[in-house]
């Protein structure tokens, strides 16, 4: 099967107005909606934050080829994914709602899913890249949803020469598969192909080298690399795991100046204050000092500290935060808007200045001189007649200063 | 060949859905039911017992079977939804339908030609035959034809009206309208109900040829088989 390489310079993923709605409401309505999304994607990964009301699920739905959408054009190396049978064998998708083909097991099950593709894969070896190979002889019905995720990831991930690969929540539920390899493998299919990893965690964004909001169906803004641009610039945060020792860890991180907010949140409330266990999320303004208290609190507390991560902006916050700059935006076109209107009226203004009114008398809103009116100083006082400008016309005389009680020469 | 690595593939996934207690519940349905259609139908005459009971089996069982055996491959499912996991890999949406089509029918056609045949035999088994009764092995070689016919005919309609409805509803429509208006004028011509009881020797809708209604019966499920195909596509 051959596949159509993309021209030279034309984006491997191509989204054109795209108007789409999943069916994942009650009654197979519409939960999201995208509302003339455009996006051209060459080989690269992007993460695309948002909810499945934000148009999420829709957005994967049209790129691997499950709906066509209402309107506009998807096209993946130039070629529409929902009909193109061939190019869909080439497109990775891991899904929300993981779904393998039933089969009397799943290494029939996945010896089905590829003998589709354009070179074969035995179907042991698909499984064995991921560890998975204990789950072959097992019926599909018998997999936990986990376990299936495990495979999908497995087969989506050993697509030969892939075209596209669609990874929705990539690091939802991976209790089978290392979170790091999944991680490698993604950003090893990204020097190929366009990697869409579509997500509404912002940490999990975090990992892909460019983050876009799906924000009410429009991508709403873009950002590079790490999450800080999706939210507002917040205080640096690192979330602590204690298995002993908490409150005074905590007593110890508060004569810190390095955390300036310190949130506390006890798993086990002992007795014995050192026993105590909990989670802390502390706060401050630089993320190496805040790291560097923690250690020096640690050590003077004694306290036993699990694990130590960073902490990412909720989804909450990055819609606040897009719908301000959505906001922000909007007020300034329309106070941009409303300066062009106010210099057009000015140009406009001027120019009925410029242009003599009916006999002669200045055009309304024009400056005054005429009629009672004064040339102001510095103003020379236009002519009287101008054959220039009007032409060949019957010359008409603008009455002089001091003459308004008399009528104008016909 | 892609066509028929799909074809294939829809196949093997509505095979797995029928290897399970529903389809053995089916297949006992399939053996039992015509077994005591033929004993009431004997005990009330023996003279045109088989007919009585192929009639029956015909009107109700068969249709009943068939929509649960091409139900059970798809689940209560559109069609095109039910076939989605074989073609996000890039297996042929209509060529994959067509295998689950075509594997209900055959499991359709399976348990009708024994229900039918069951039907037979245990209304003439050591009975004696009426004046105008076939022979006993006439009416075994008629129904070992027309039951797998009628089924394929079935299926095939199943298969459309599954890709209609977001569960698939349309199948259901489908059923109520064969057993409303399925031998009546043009309805009883496209739906199968009525080929079948021209086959039997019931009434002839719109007085098709005994000999035509099976060519119908064929060229209904080429169509709507092919209809399936197509909206699946879509």
């Amino acid at each position: 099967m051959t596949t159509a390489p993309t021209q030279p310079g034309q984006p491997a993923l191509v989204l054109r107005d795209v108007v789409a709605r999943d069916a994942a409401g009650a009654k197979a309505t519409a939960r999201g909606m995208l509302y003339g999304v455009s996006l051209d994607l060459g080989a690269t990964d992007v993460a695309v934050v948002g909810a499945i009301e934000d148009g999420t699920l829709a957005l994967a739905e049209v790129l691997v080829g499950r709906f066509r959408p209402d309107r506009g054009t998807v096209r993946v190396q130039g070629k529409d994914p929902f009909n193109a049978v061939e190019l869909r064998c080439r497109i990775a998708s891991i899904g929300i709602d993981p779904a393998l083909p039933l089969a009397a097991s799943v290494l029939a099950s996945v010896d089905l899913a590829t003998s589709a593709w354009p070179s074969p894969v035995a179907a042991a070896d698909v499984l064995a890249r991921f560890g998975l190979g204990a789950l072959g002889p097992r019926a599909v019905a018998s997999l936990t949803a986990s376990e299936v995720r495990a495979v999908e990831i497995a087969l989506a991930l050993a697509i030969p020469d892939p075209a596209l690969v669609v990874a929705l929540e990539p690091f939802a539920d991976l209790s089978m598969v290392p979170r790091a390899r999944l991680e490698e493998a993604l950003a090893e299919r990204a020097r190929v192909c366009p990697v869409v990893a579509i997500t509404s965690s912002p940490a999990d964004a975090k990992r892909f080298g460019r983050s876009v909001v799906l924000h009410r169906g429009a991508f709403a803004r873009s950002t590079e690399g790490a999450h800080a641009g999706l939210a507002p610039a917040l205080d640096a945060s690192l979330t602590v795991w204690v298995s002993s020792g908490a409150r005074e860890l905590v007593a110890a991180l508060s004569r810190d100046p390095a955390a300036s907010s310190i949130a506390f949140d006890a798993t086990t409330n002992d007795a014995d204050a050192h026993a105590t266990s909990g989670i802390l999320r502390v706060s401050g303004k630089d993320a190496d000092a805040l790291a560097l208290a923690i250690a020096d609190a640690t050590r003077a507390s004694g306290a036993a500290v699990t694990a130590v991560a960073e902490g990412a902006p909720g989804l909450a916050e990055v819609r606040a935060a897009t719908e301000h700059e959505l906001r922000s935006r909007q007020l300034a076109s329309q106070q941009m808007r409303a300066l062009e209107m106010q210099a057009q009226a000015q140009m406009m203004a001027m120019q009925r200045a410029q242009m003599p009114g009916p006999y002669g008398m200045p055009a309304p809103g024009a400056q005054p001189y005429g009629y009672g009116g004064a040339p102001q100083q510095g103003v020379p006082a236009p002519p009287a007649f101008s054959p220039q400008a009007r032409g060949k016309e019957e010359p008409v005389v603008s009455p002089s200063p001091g003459t308004g009680d008399k009528e104008p020469p016909r | 060949m892609s066509a028929v690595v799909s074809a294939r593939a829809g196949a093997r996934m509505a095979i797995a859905r029928l290897q399970g207690r529903a389809a053995i519940a089916v297949a006992f349905v399939a053996l039992v039911v015509p077994i005591i259609v033929a004993l009431v139908e004997r005990r009330e005459a023996t003279a045109g017992a088989s007919d009585r009971a192929l009639s029956t089996v015909f009107r109700f069982v068969v249709p009943l079977l068939t929509f649960s055996l091409s139900q059970l491959p798809i689940g209560g499912k559109n069609l095109r939804d039910a076939v989605w996991p074989a073609a996000r890999f890039g297996l042929h949406r209509g060529f994959v339908a067509l295998g689950h089509v075509a594997v209900g029918g055959a499991a359709g056609a399976i348990a009708s030609l024994l229900a039918a045949v069951v039907a037979v035999l245990v209304a003439r088994l050591g009975a004696p035959s009426g004046p105008s009764d076939m022979t006993l092995a006439s009416d075994v070689v008629a129904t070992i034809w027309i039951a797998p016919l009628v089924a394929f005919a079935y299926a095939a309609w199943f298969g459309l009206g599954a890709t209609f409805g977001r569960s698939g509803g349309g199948r259901g429509y489908v059923l109520l309208a064969d057993f409303l208006v399925g031998s009546l004028g043009v309805f009883g011509v496209l739906l199968p109900r009525g080929s079948a009881y021209n086959l039997i020797g019931l009434s002839a809708p719109l007085d098709v040829p005994q000999r035509a209604a099976s060519g119908v019966l064929v060229a209904v499920t080429i169509v709507c088989a092919a209809v399936c195909a197509l909206r699946c596509k879509r």
